[in-house]
């Protein structure tokens, strides 16, 4: 008996032990709350799951109880239906029914009051954003009313934590779908649609998000890093953002901004301070202090942006940009120029 | 009603002559021609049905042979099996084929078999149209994997929003492909339902009161009125909207000329939900024979099991929107659809409740059949409770579009209508074939197919909630996914082990299964009052209902004889005709002749609707292709003299 | 395991064909109703659903539909009902000269209607499809129960040249009634539509 208790205890720490094994990436889950919209929803799933688990467990339970106890009586040489069935019977299928019932409205009210909680808040202090959906990246945007103030940026959103961010929504093409788990909250980006949606960090951090709504090829290499800064760090991004790009400091970086503006890079992409004006690709202004490449594929080295220039295709099968030769030098002085942009 | 003697003496031997004579020519009216030509011509419901059966598996098999390799894309974080062009016709072609090919189509197929015989008519109630409908769903389904394997396969997923599958983002044909599909199985499955609901209002056994309609039929009869006014909503959204957008240019989806890609949602939708009750129905229905049969009592509460079944589907149709929660629709109309998604577990709780009490009062016996039904309960409460989750819209704003739902979709699928599914072979094997299946390899079939449901689809749940969205083709290594992929696919090889089980047990029982008589396993309903495989004619004469189960007199004990009604024809094709309500004998109508006409038509409409792939013009020529076809199929042949009030007139 | 038949009744001496409810294929012809009736409503709920991404109705630039043919059409409609009683008068009576004459009445009639329907999308409508979402809808409402004024047309001259060629059979009758109820279905399904399409442009 002691024996067969012990390895029950170590069956159940070894799988205690391997679920951290299968679980994923934890700056994308619904399960790692970092604001008040996932924990709410979170609270609102731990309480769902458990109700579940105990009415699966009566229910299989009673079916199993069922099985064993009629052939019991079966086996016992009992040929008739057990005592009193039909009143038994009644009674038990009306109070699971009543049960039932029981469960689902409170768990209709519960959800009814989280809902609440997730209304947009009234306050005042909005960080206003404007996230565009592309075939397949995501443009940021942070207007302002002084139009030199205003940030035009890709992949990555930044927001300060401690206060709802305020998010104006649409598509430049397909439905895609703003998703961030971490911050809870999904919401349908449609073409010639805008609507909002309000995220909150309660904490600094880098929260990773993927398109929600199937947009072709590329849908699997859509993601979007969410970023988000102590409130004085968030001031002190948004001021470095709004410069236009540094200026060439040396001739090889010279010679890429060169080649930028005068082949087709500057076709698709604008570079804020040179006259490449071009929105219909990423706003590359300060493509260098980005993390990521080609909306979160690939880390922002120079290896990978050299691949991904020379040959989206490869990296990305089906995405707009289409592949450029240059030769080693040209490439040189281009990924100087491009790293340059901070 | 007068009575006569039992008929069944054989004392006298020219009585005996007589009877051998009559059902001679009884098999000689009914009976199908020979080879390709029977083929091509007959109008006898359990060929067709099946033929049907057998078709639909097939396209069970090759949808889950697209999500294998699905799976062995998925595997691993950035494996380079399947590129995203192909992943893409691979997914939206295996939810195509699983859901119009397989799921809506096996349930029909099987209750055109089996209704006709439950209520005890000779055939179904329009045998042309029958096989018209299986000729439509046919070209449907091989136009469909014909594209795939010549990859032009659609790849806009299998509800093909827009404008992703408009003529904008979607070029070439591929789209068009999906939406033409979607015409012909829809046709084929509104014939079906139109032929289903008229059999069962209309051709039931006298006696067969509303209160004695076994509660299978009941599942039928609601899944066929979800049928009529659910189809006709995808119809006309694919057919006359979206291939019209992209082949005529008109505006219903394009924005930039006042059309709304949210109508294609509220349309596919208004569908798509009704879709997967219809599909799930009638697995309920299969649950309560199988649990009927296998505990030897009738099942209990049939009021409320009857109720259940009708408040379902109404309910039904109620709740379409909560696939829309993340689109601009108004906040306040969520909560409506949050409650009507809560409301409808209710029913089916009830009948969960209905059927435990019921085995619990019986005397149950663990066949196979019986432990695909209690797998259903296990296997579908898991996902019916993961579906009163996300119809919460906080809850599901975090998780739709990921894999929580393609766990939640699978759960209910895979417990609610492919567990029954093989319950109900393994029930109604012996009646089709004449032989019992293989009971050894059952157990194999069953526990595989639990532990590779689990194993697959279990894991997906912990997927979604941390972060993996679907209808991707790869993910990177950082996500930490890999390893409950790995196990995701490692459970897709066990369902693919079950399923090559149970084709093994089919093959060889149908060779060497032990031989069934007329009803092996003492069961209650009116199939099993005749031999098997039945002939061609179904009853000898029309059974008599005299109870919920006919063939019982008391729960689990076989009837000593068979109430039956002689009178109707045996030199021509002739059906009774009873009354709605109560089933009382009412007409004697006479069924048509097995005829090619309905395999030409569905030909014709083949052409039309493939070359309207293409061009418009099919429509026109292709109308006037089928109205020619039509007219040989109706065309009356003035066969028999009785009938005639005039007859066929030569040139004036 | 074959258990005894007991017969306890004969139904030998029912008849062999029966009208509406009592016949089957009436079942049949009301189920293909219920299918194309809620198409039609469906028809009807894209073209409403597409009014608000308009801010007039029609869209500037396009006239107001012809009223006209239209309402020729919806008079002849309603004037083609007391035709179909008398048919189905008749065929209860199996009077076969007489279900002869009227279906050939009935078919010069289906005729008119599906002409004039082509003369609604093409003239009257003052708008095509492919111009916007407005022109659209109207086609999938007009064109929707196009088909059905087509189909009715084609089901209509069978039957007639099926009573004129034969072999005419009992059950021809019981047929004969259901084309004329089926003919109601298209008269009475049509009337809100014509309201919608052609006055709605009128008064929203």
């Amino acid at each position: 008996m002691r024996r067969r208790l012990s390895a029950v205890r170590r069956q159940l720490s070894a799988l205690l032990l391997s679920l951290p094994a299968c679980r994923g990436a934890l700056d994308q889950s619904v399960l790692e709350s970092a604001g008040p919209r996932a924990r709410a929803v979170e609270s609102l799933w731990w309480f769902a799951l458990v109700v579940a688990a105990v009415v699966y467990v009566a229910t299989v339970g009673a079916l199993a109880w069922a099985v064993v106890g009629a052939r019991r009586r079966v086996a016992r040489g009992e040929l008739g239906p057990p005592a009193n069935e039909h009143r038994r019977m009644t009674l038990a299928v009306a109070g699971g029914t009543a049960a039932t019932v029981a469960i689902l409205f409170t768990f209709f009210f519960y959800d009814l009051s989280v809902g609440r909680t997730l209304r947009p808040p009234h306050e005042r202090a909005h960080t206003l954003v404007q996230v565009t959906g592309h075939q397949w990246w995501w443009e940021v945007e942070y207007p302002h009313a002084v139009p030199s103030n205003a940030v035009s940026d890709a992949n990555e959103l930044h927001i300060p934590t401690g206060r709802p961010v305020l998010i104006e929504v649409t598509s430049r093409d397909v439905i895609h779908s703003l998703w961030i788990p971490n911050l809870g909250g999904k919401k349908d980006l449609i073409p010639r649609y805008t609507d909002t949606i309000w995220f909150q960090a309660d904490r600094p951090g880098i929260y990773r998000s993927q398109c929600a709504e199937f947009c072709g090829l590329q849908h699997a290499k859509m993601a979007l890093h969410v970023v988000a800064h102590e409130p004085g760090e968030y001031e002190t991004w948004l001021q470095q953002a709004r410069m236009p790009a540094r200026a060439p400091t040396d001739t090889l970086a010279a010679r890429g901004q060169e080649i930028f503006l005068s082949g087709s890079c500057a076709l698709c992409h604008t570079i804020v301070g040179t006259p490449a004006g071009s929105r219909v690709g990423p706003d590359l202004t300060h493509l260098a202090s980005r993390r990521t490449i080609a909306a979160g594929t690939l880390p922002n080295t120079r290896g990978n942006l050299a691949a991904w220039i020379l040959d989206p295709q490869r990296i990305k099968p089906g995405a707009n940009m289409p592949s450029n030769a240059l030769s080693p030098a040209d490439l040189e002085a281009l990924l100087a120029y491009l790293q340059s942009l901070k | 009603m007068t009575t006569h003697a039992p008929a069944a003496a054989v004392d006298d031997p020219q009585d005996a002559r007589r009877e051998a004579e009559e059902l001679a020519l009884l098999e000689r009216t009914w009976a199908p021609a020979r080879g390709i030509r029977g083929w091509l011509t007959t109008t006898d419901h359990k060929a067709i049905a099946r033929r049907y059966v057998v078709t639909t598996f097939v396209f069970f098999v090759l949808a889950g042979l697209n999500a294998v390799l699905m799976r062995l894309q998925l595997s691993r974080p950035e494996m380079t099996l399947i590129g995203p062009d192909r992943y893409n016709q691979l997914f939206t072609v295996h939810g195509t084929a699983m859901m119009f090919l397989f799921a809506v189509p096996v349930m029909q197929a099987m209750a055109i078999y089996l209704v006709p015989l439950m209520v005890g008519a000779r055939n179904i109630s329009f045998p042309r149209l029958n096989a018209f409908g299986y000729w439509m769903f046919l070209i449907g389904g091989v136009l469909l994997f014909t594209s795939l394997y010549v990859n032009t396969g659609p790849d806009a997923g299998w509800f093909s929003y827009v404008p992703l599958s408009g003529p904008e983002y979607s070029a070439g044909k591929r789209t068009d492909v999906w939406a033409q599909t979607v015409t012909f199985t829809e046709v084929a499955g509104l014939v079906a339902a139109v032929e289903l609901l008229v059999t069962i209002l209309k051709t039931r056994a006298p006696g067969m009161t509303l209160a004695r309609i076994p509660l299978y039929v009941w599942s039928i009869l609601v899944t066929s009125l979800m049928i009529v006014f659910a189809f006709p909503a995808v119809a006309m959204a694919s057919t006359m909207m979206l291939a019209m957008d992209r082949l005529v240019a008109t505006h219903f989806f394009n924005q930039a000329e006042g059309g709304d890609p949210l109508l294609w949602q509220h349309l596919f939708w208004f569908f798509g939900h009704p879709e997967v009750y219809i599909m799930f129905i009638p697995g309920l229905g299969f649950v309560s024979s199988i649990v009927e049969t296998f505990s030897r009592r009738k099942v209990f509460g049939y009021p409320v099991m009857v109720a259940s079944l009708l408040v379902t589907g109404f309910v039904a149709f109620g709740l379409w929107v909560h696939h829309m929660f993340a689109t601009p629709i108004p906040q306040l109309g969520r909560s409506f659809f949050t409650a009507a998604s809560v409301l409808i577990a209710v029913p089916t709780g009830v009948q969960i409740f209905c059927w435990i009490a019921t085995i619990w009062s019986g005397r149950p016996k663990l066949t196979t059949a019986m432990l695909f039904a209690i797998g259903f309960i296990v296997v579908f409460t898991i996902g019916g409770l993961s579906g009163v989750m996300i119809a919460s819209v906080p809850f599901d704003l975090q998780v739709h579009d990921t894999f929580f739902i393609v766990a939640h979709f699978h759960y209910v699928i895979l417990g609610g209508v492919v567990f029954p599914f093989f319950g109900a072979v393994y029930l109604w094997f012996p009646k089709i074939t004449g032989r019992l299946l293989s009971e050894r390899l059952g157990r194999w079939h069953v526990g595989l197919f639990f532990a590779g449901t689990n194993v697959a689809f279990f894991p997906m749940h912990l997927l979604g909630l941390d972060g993996m969205p679907r209808r991707i083709y790869t993910y990177l290594p950082e996500t930490g996914w890999g390893n409950l992929n790995l196990l995701v696919t490692l459970g897709a090889t066990i369902i693919v082990a079950s399923v090559a089980v149970f084709i093994v047990n089919v093959l060889v029982s149908l060779r060497h299964g032990v031989r069934a008589g007329e009803d092996p396993w003492a069961a209650a309903t009116l199939e099993w009052a005749t031999p098997s495989p039945p002939p061609s004619y179904n009853f000898r004469h029309v059974p008599v209902c005299e109870s919920r189960a006919p063939l019982w007199s008391e729960d689990g004990v076989p009837a000593a004889a068979l109430p039956v009604m002689t009178g109707l024809d045996a030199h021509k094709r002739q059906i009774l005709v009873t009354t709605v309500l109560d089933a009382l004998p009412d007409n004697r109508h006479k069924h048509p002749e097995d005829t090619p006409w309905p395999f030409w038509m569905a030909a014709s409409l083949g052409v039309t609707f493939i070359g309207a792939i293409f061009s418009p013009w099919f429509y026109v020529w292709g109308a006037g292709l089928a109205t020619l076809a039509f007219a040989k199929w109706a065309w009356p042949t003035g066969k028999y003299a009785e009938d005639l009030v005039m007859p066929k007139r030569g040139p004036r | 395991m074959s258990r005894p038949r007991l017969p306890v009744g004969d139904v030998g001496h029912l008849p062999t064909h029966a009208f509406h409810n009592r016949d089957m294929m009436w079942w049949g012809t009301v189920s293909f109703i219920a299918i194309e009736g809620f198409t039609l409503v469906l028809t009807a709920t894209v073209y409403v659903y597409l009014r608000k991404n308009f801010s007039t109705w029609p869209p500037e630039g396009i006239a107001r539909p012809d009223l006209v043919a239209p309402s020729v059409l919806v008079a002849l409609m309603l004037a083609s009902l007391p035709l179909m009683r008398m048919i189905d008068r008749a065929s209860r009576a199996h009077d076969l000269m007489r279900v002869r004459h009227l279906l050939t009445v009935a078919t010069v009639v289906s005729l008119a209607f599906n002409l004039l329907r082509i003369w609604e999308l093409t003239q009257s409508l003052n708008v095509r499809w492919d111009t916007n979402a407005y022109g659209s809808a109207q086609w999938l409402v007009l064109g929707a129960h196009g088909t059905l004024l087509l189909m009715q047309y084609v089901e209509t001259l069978g039957m007639t040249l099926i009573f004129w060629r034969g072999p005419v059979e009992k059950k021809h009758f019981s047929d004969a009634s259901d084309v004329a109820g089926y003919w109601f279905f298209i008269v009475l399904s049509w009337l809100p539509l014509y309201l919608l399409c052609f006055w709605g442009p009128r008064w929203f």
